[in-house]
């Protein structure tokens, strides 16, 4: 039985990969849409009908580029540095539940790769790993702008990873649980309050945690305008300097795949996963991801990018104290509701 | 040789592969990375044992916290300039062997030695799993039994913060340039109680040989004073000798 | 899942919250304005150290209640360390009055300075109330951390930051020690709380018989990690060069309390958690007190820096204190042991804080700290001379003087011990520490002035010098009361 469990869990994990990996060469064509469409231009529209098969095209010719390593690099590092960053990235998928259990061929499916009880940890705990990939590839280049750009990306991705966590405290304490299941159970509750009926969405609840999440999540990814790791004005692209062909394409990937797992993680986690208006479903949850990867766009065409000290300076003076205020708040908030104050 | 055995030796062995690999490594960036990877076999191990939350926290604090930080450190400073740890110096070695051969029977002492009392902890499996899972009963023993350990934790960790802070903000502009203009500080520390400051050194003149005119021998713009500097001719105004 | 909450019984924890209100608004006022704090911040950390002085008054010491569950302590033991901490605290504050007020040191902020030094009152108040081994560390850590930052205020000045880092990595390694000899406490007794193990060991320990390996691993490291924290030979190595290189207020205030936490973790650690094992640990601190004090006084000859002798002096006293310590014999009523180190903390604060706020007089006048530096200063300054040789001749024990009575009760328990070759020691001791506390007298009042002399007023300090000396040429003649209140820990500890 136990074997039956993990071979259906691995199977899912499976599907999910492709899926991801699909997703993630048309996030690239969305986005470059998306962005022509907004900047008046007419974007990539040669290969394929509507330019559909430009992902196609851009991955044969990085697989068919040349893998350099510069002579002065750290070899072993720096060759397996991008992996990690690659690998790690779709890891935080799997614990985001798609709906409700499947029965197929007398087969219990859940449609969740692993119900892990510490769930929301785990997805932190691999942002913080995720960092290595950046900093080692940046140590590893043997270059001082891969450096710089690798100590930059590091102190950001701490600090930001640091609000990340602290604005889900929030949901926690609402919630009671770190699992994404059970915050999803407690978001598919009904809020009734004097004639209005509203679903009990942790946007409502929790909207300036919504906000701080939201924020930290674009700086956490390294996307504009809190790309700076990659700011080719100043850094000669930073980390990845040295990486070329399919090397170089893996942070790429490792950036949109983080992209989309953080867009379905805010979906499930603030406005209610799978849960919708006339029928739960997977769908829902990928319209609500979708809306949040064209905000991802959308924020790329409109802001420019922060300057360092801007950066830090917003994620420690401001960003961190208004967490620690939701925390505070939501704490007197939760013991007023069960009457211990 | 049930699976959980086999999955605890084999993290078992990669952790302490990863721990060798720190002490043997040259290159203390990989070191670190030994060291990364001995954290998160001993996060599986924890989760082996369904101890879900440390497991986590192990990984975000130790690897994803602390080690970044050594990281961060050691690549500011270039491998050549870091002291040597490898020299072949045996009263060292000799002495990290002892220490190390000791520790490690106290550990093992500490494996087989049992409780005085004998008497098991409160914490069983049928009150872990009332209380519903091992995070729960963490959460609830650290703030209710634990509650002023919490509390005092926070404010040694505010207590370093400020410290860090003191030493590390740079001086203000104002206390720099007093600094400076003081010819003798005196001090409280130093045995004599004056301090000579530093004075930086003087900048060297074109005509020392040091400084090279640039461009078409055009001479480098270096004023020692603002009089000077307003001598030299503005960019594109050449003066015709 | 129902949420359990738990509420401490505030009124016990009224004086160390005033500590930290105290804290918190010198930060918020430094926040706002530089400008205002540099003016309040000194009479702001005096009153609320006087203010967690007098509300010690409000709480009843006597009942021993426990609140956190047993984490925190409100009994004898605790008053008396509290009480000695803040003393220090408020004398502290006063030396450092001309140090950070003359703006001799660039980039010392004020209010950083004080609240720093308030945590590391606050933290040896939570030693001394500790009811469990956590929060008993966490206290010592604080006591300890606030003074690694202290140590290299001045940061310009390599000798300062030296000291600090010398300091700073054998404080870690001492706690790392101390974690590990706890954490073998707690895997043998299966508990942190401090009377439940001395309750398990009274069971499985029998008086007489050899004691089960482990236990003693245990016993051991703790010693060893508790004897970096108080300075006690082996383990002194860094006191020399912290106590030289730190700001001279910083030297006085660290060579007082962190001692006074470190002295109040070895009480509750050893005499409240350890009892049953009190025949081996008596034993060994009797050794380790014999070595400090030889050591400690044997060196402090060889020094021509003021500081660096007090350094040493200061091992030295660590060797009279831990003496006192090896007198315990059953933790009973009429056992003066922990008593008289009590009282020994006590008398120390004063004289030797006043020794360094001499100093710190000195250099604000312009002379440095070794001993050419005071010659003549009789002349020069007769008020000051005065009071340098009444804390000299304190520290070396002359009869009326305060230091005198802590050596006498310290010698009288052990005498009552019957542990008279520590008693001996003691003395012998004291005969040689003349040599060298004698020798800054003669050089200060029989040799010809030198170096240059600039006048300045420094009211505060001048305060702080004046009522430490009073209390040290008159606190030995009314010592009674403090003597009575330090008596009262047998029902602390047992």
């Amino acid at each position: 039985m136990d074997w039956q469990r993990l071979l259906v869990s691995y199977f899912v994990g499976f599907v999910l990969l492709n899926v991801l990996l699909g997703l993630m060469a048309y996030m690239t064509w969305f986005e470059r849409r998306v962005l022509a469409r907004m900047q008046h231009r007419v974007g990539p529209n040669r290969t394929g009908p509507f330019g559909l098969l430009q992902p196609i095209a851009d991955g044969i010719k990085l697989l068919a580029k040349e893998d350099i390593v510069p002579a002065n690099a750290d070899r072993l590092v720096f060759l397996v540095a991008p992996l990690l960053s690659f690998a790690l990235a779709p890891l935080g998928a799997a614990v985001i539940p798609f709906g409700e259990s499947l029965h197929l061929f007398g087969l219990e499916i859940p449609l969740l790769v692993a119900d892990i009880n510490v769930a929301v940890l785990y997805v932190l705990a691999l942002g913080s790993i995720g960092v290595y990939g950046i900093i080692l590839g940046g140590y590893a280049s043997g270059n001082r702008y891969s450096l710089l750009g690798a100590l930059r990306s590091t102190a950001q991705v701490i600090s930001y990873e640091l609000v990340l966590g602290l604005s889900l405290v929030g949901v926690f304490i609402l919630a009671g649980s770190f699992s994404l299941q059970d915050i999803l159970r407690e978001q598919q509750r009904v809020l009734v309050i004097g004639p209005l009926t509203l679903p009990n969405w942790y946007i409502l609840s929790q909207p300036l945690a919504f906000a701080l999440f939201l924020i930290a999540a674009v700086a956490e990814t390294n996307r504009a305008p809190f790309d700076l790791p990659e700011a080719e004005t100043e850094l000669v692209a930073g980390y990845f300097t040295e990486y070329s062909g399919f090397r170089f394409s893996f942070y790429f990937l490792a950036e949109y795949i983080n992209m989309i797992v953080v867009s379905l993680l805010a979906g499930t986690l603030f406005v209610g996963g799978i849960d919708g208006p006339f029928a739960d479903g997977v769908w829902w949850l990928a319209l609500k991801a979708l809306f949040f990867l064209f905000f991802y766009v959308w924020l790329r065409a409109t802001l420019p990018r922060f300057r360092y000290d801007q950066l830090m300076g917003l994620a420690w003076k401001v960003l961190l104290p208004l967490a620690l205020l939701n925390i505070g708040l939501t704490g007197l908030v939760r013991l007023w509701g069960i009457g211990a104050l | 040789m049930s699976l959980q055995v086999l999955i605890f030796s084999l993290l078992a062995c990669v952790s302490i592969l990863g721990a060798l690999g720190v002490v043997i490594a040259r290159n203390p960036v990989h070191s670190a990375i030994g060291l990364v990877l001995s954290f998160l076999n001993v996060a599986a191990i924890y989760l082996i044992a369904r101890a879900e939350f440390l497991a986590v926290v192990q990984v975000i604090v130790y690897a994803g916290a602390v080690i970044v930080l050594v990281v961060f450190v050691t690549m500011l400073v270039h491998p050549d300039d870091l002291p040597e740890f490898h020299g072949r110096r045996p009263l060292r070695i000799v002495t990290g062997l002892v220490l190390g051969v000791a520790l490690l029977l106290e550990v093992a002492a500490a494996v087989l030695t049992r409780s005085l009392s004998g008497a098991p902890g409160p914490w069983t499996d049928e009150a872990v799993a009332a209380v519903g899972g091992n995070t729960q009963a963490l959460g609830q023993t650290l703030y209710s039994d634990y509650m002023l350990a919490i509390q005092l934790t926070a404010l040694l960790l505010l207590a370093a913060t400020i410290g860090a802070i003191v030493l590390a903000r740079p001086e203000a502009v104002s206390e720099r340039v007093a600094a400076a203009r003081r010819t003798l500080t005196i001090s409280l520390a130093h045995p004599r109680g004056l301090d000579q400051p530093e004075r930086p050194p003087a900048l060297p003149r074109p005509s020392d040989g040091q400084v090279k005119p640039a461009g078409s021998g055009r001479p480098i713009v270096l004023a020692r004073s603002a009089n000077e500097f307003t001598e030299q001719p503005a960019w594109g105004e050449w003066r015709t000798p | 899942m129902p949420l359990r909450l738990v509420a401490p019984e505030w009124s016990l924890l009224v004086p160390p919250l005033i500590v930290l209100g105290t804290i918190v608004l010198l930060l918020a006022i430094d926040a706002v304005s530089e400008r205002a704090a540099r003016k309040t911040a000194l009479p702001l950390a005096l009153v609320g150290q006087l203010l967690a002085l007098v509300s010690l008054a409000t709480v009843d010491w006597g009942q021993g209640a426990t609140t956190f569950g047993v984490s925190y302590r409100a009994d004898w033991f605790a008053l008396v360390v509290s009480l000695i901490a803040l003393v220090s605290g408020i004398l502290s504050v006063l030396v450092s009055a001309g140090y950070t007020e003359s703006g001799l040191e660039p980039g010392v902020g004020l209010a950083e300075y004080l609240a720093l030094l308030l945590f590391s009152v606050f933290g040896t108040m939570v030693v001394g109330a500790a009811g469990d081994l956590i929060v008993l560390l966490l206290g010592l850590e604080m006591s300890a951390v606030a003074v690694y930052a202290l140590t290299a205020f001045a940061r310009r000045r390599l000798t300062s930051v030296e000291g600090a880092l010398k300091y700073f990595l054998l404080g870690a390694f001492a706690s790392a020690i101390l974690i590990y000899g706890m954490a073998w406490v707690y895997g043998l007794t299966g508990s942190i709380v401090l009377s439940d193990i001395a309750h398990t060991l009274r069971t499985v320990v029998t008086p007489g018989q050899p004691l089960d390996p482990a236990l003693l691993l245990a016993l051991l490291l703790l010693a060893v990690g508790l004897g970096f924290k108080i300075a006690a030979v082996p383990f002194h190595m860094w006191t020399p060069d912290a106590y030289q290189g730190a700001p001279t207020p910083v030297s006085a205030y660290m060579s007082v309390v962190p001692k006074v936490a470190g002295f109040a973790a070895v009480a509750r650690v050893l005499v409240q958690a350890l009892q049953p094992l009190s025949d081996q640990w008596a034993g060994l601190l009797g050794i380790l007190a014999l070595i400090t004090m030889v050591y400690g006084n044997v060196v402090a000859i060889a020094q021509r820096d003021l500081k660096r002798m007090l350094g040493y002096s200061a091992i030295g006293h660590t060797g009279y204190m831990l003496a006192g310590l090896a007198a315990f014999t059953n933790g009973l009523a009429g056992d003066r042991s922990v008593g008289s180190v009590l009282f020994y903390l006590f008398a120390y604060a004063f004289m030797n804080i006043g020794a360094f706020g001499v100093i710190a007089w000195l250099q604000e006048r312009g002379l440095g700290t070794t001993l050419d530096d005071v010659a003549g200063l009789a002349g020069r300054a007769p008020l000051a001379a005065l009071t340098m040789a009444i804390f000299m001749l304190s520290l070396m024990g002359m009869p009326p003087l305060l230091g005198f009575y802590a050596k006498y009760y310290v010698i009288l328990a052990l005498i009552e011990a019957g542990q008279l070759w520590l008693a001996v020691a003691i003395v012998v001791m004291s005969a040689v520490s003349a040599f060298f506390y004698l020798r800054v007298v003669t050089q200060m009042y029989f040799q010809e002035p030198g170096g240059t002399w600039r006048p300045v007023r420094t009211p505060l300090l001048g305060l702080g010098l004046t009522l430490m000396a009073v209390a040290t040429l008159a606190l030995g003649l009314v010592s009674g009361p403090i003597l009575e209140l330090a008596q009262h820990w047998p029902a602390a500890l047992t």
